[in-house]
């Protein structure tokens, strides 16, 4: 009995330590989280969808979440968009027009002259991608829900030579 | 300088507190109460005369979902509106992607598209769900015109469905009014023929002031 006190004794400031530096790690991650999900994270982004403003190969671009939460996402801005085909996927387009506005566009660029117009309904927004010869948006899957919209690109990190701001085109 | 220390203190705890609540309620577990009767009778199955928010069912939702985005038929969801993605909606998934639906309002049938799913709300009468989000659904701009005018200019109002057949009276003064040219107002007696309609309307023979 005595030894099991003795165990207990010798360990317990351990224990305690261990327990509060766990703590810390959890807080740690929390913060990392919320400062991921609500405020600002680095994204690769690949494709070539995107060119010339972004490159084939990947880039690392930081996207910011408070413009969308507050609305100010609109046209011209290069956005991370939550996939409607495939929930589990994101693309990164530009905006292009949001609700209420009129789209034309080219169906088949590649193919023929053909366009068509559309008006983009209540909460949401028409997305297409910079190189629109090979680039799956809007033109095929239709105006794509605000919601949907994760955030913002802003700042381009990697490859060095081309870090800087993503410029309005 | 005791003061200081304290306040410094817990407010390091409040905000360690609430990242931890916002990433729990993120990632894992989140608790939300349910507005409106458009789920009814699994959720607020008596309509309340107060419209206070004491009253609505609280539902616990779980996030560990959005890992996979697997979901099957008959779940209860709750997700943004795609017309205003401040609101939030809390409706039942009958069917999936790939699945054949029959379109209220016509004769054919649709197939869910990829990465979409239909919802519906489980009270059928009072519910915008999927048969209202289409790009041309006049139900639902109604509807939210009448929300509108009874957030800026009503001082209360109650919505409820009363089928046709108990409505002629309404029927019959919308007609009227789409028919007239010139603005009409009565006070204090009805014409015959709106009275007639009331009083069909109501079962009763109720003696109107005519």
């Amino acid at each position: 009995m005595s030894r099991l006190f003795q165990f207990v004794r010798q360990w317990k400031p351990i224990i305690k330590e261990g327990f509060s530096q766990s703590f810390l790690i959890a807080k740690f991650l929390c913060l990392l989280h919320v400062t991921n999900t609500h405020v600002c994270t680095p994204v690769l982004v690949y494709g070539p969808s995107m060119l010339p403003t972004l490159n084939l190969t990947g880039d690392v671009v930081l996207v910011e979440h408070l413009s969308q939460k507050f609305g100010k996402v609109g046209p011209g801005d290069v956005v991370v968009v939550r996939s409607p085909e495939n929930p589990r996927k994101t693309v990164t387009k530009r905006i292009v027009a949001v609700e209420g506005e009129s789209v034309t566009f080219l169906v088949e660029p590649a193919l023929s002259d053909r366009s068509h117009t559309v008006v983009v309904p209540r909460g949401h927004v028409w997305i297409q991608g910079d190189n629109i010869y090979s680039s799956r948006d809007s033109r095929q899957f239709g105006p794509v829900p605000y919601g949907l919209i994760l955030g913002k690109a802003f700042w381009r990190v990697w490859p060095p030579d081309a870090f800087g701001s993503l410029s309005q085109e | 300088m005791g003061t200081r220390n304290f306040l410094w203190n817990s407010a390091k705890k409040f905000f360690t507190i609430g990242l931890i609540g916002l990433t729990v309620s993120d990632r894992y577990f989140s608790i939300v109460p349910v507005r409106g009767y458009s789920m009814s009778p699994t959720f607020n199955p008596q309509i309340s005369s107060s419209t206070g928010s004491l009253t609505d069912d609280r539902v616990l939702v779980e996030k560990f979902c959005l890992e996979k985005y697997k979901f099957s038929c008959g779940d209860v969801v709750v997700f943004c509106s795609p017309s205003n993605h401040r609101e939030m909606h809390i409706k039942r998934i009958t069917a999936l992607p790939g699945d054949w639906i029959s379109t209220p309002h016509s004769y054919d049938a649709i197939v869910v598209p990829k990465g979409h799913c239909w919802v519906e709300g489980d009270n059928s009468v009072f519910s915008l769900d999927s048969r209202s989000f289409g790009p041309d659904c006049k139900v639902q701009t109604i509807l939210e015109d009448i929300e509108d005018l009874k957030k800026n200019y009503f001082e209360s109002c109650l919505f409820l469905f009363v089928p046709r057949t108990a409505n002629s009276c309404s029927h019959a003064m919308a007609q009227f009014a789409v028919k007239s040219v010139r603005m009409i107002e009565w006070e204090g007696a009805f014409p015959f023929w709106l009275s007639e309609l009331a009083r069909k309307d109501m079962g009763v023979v109720t003696p109107f002031c005519n």
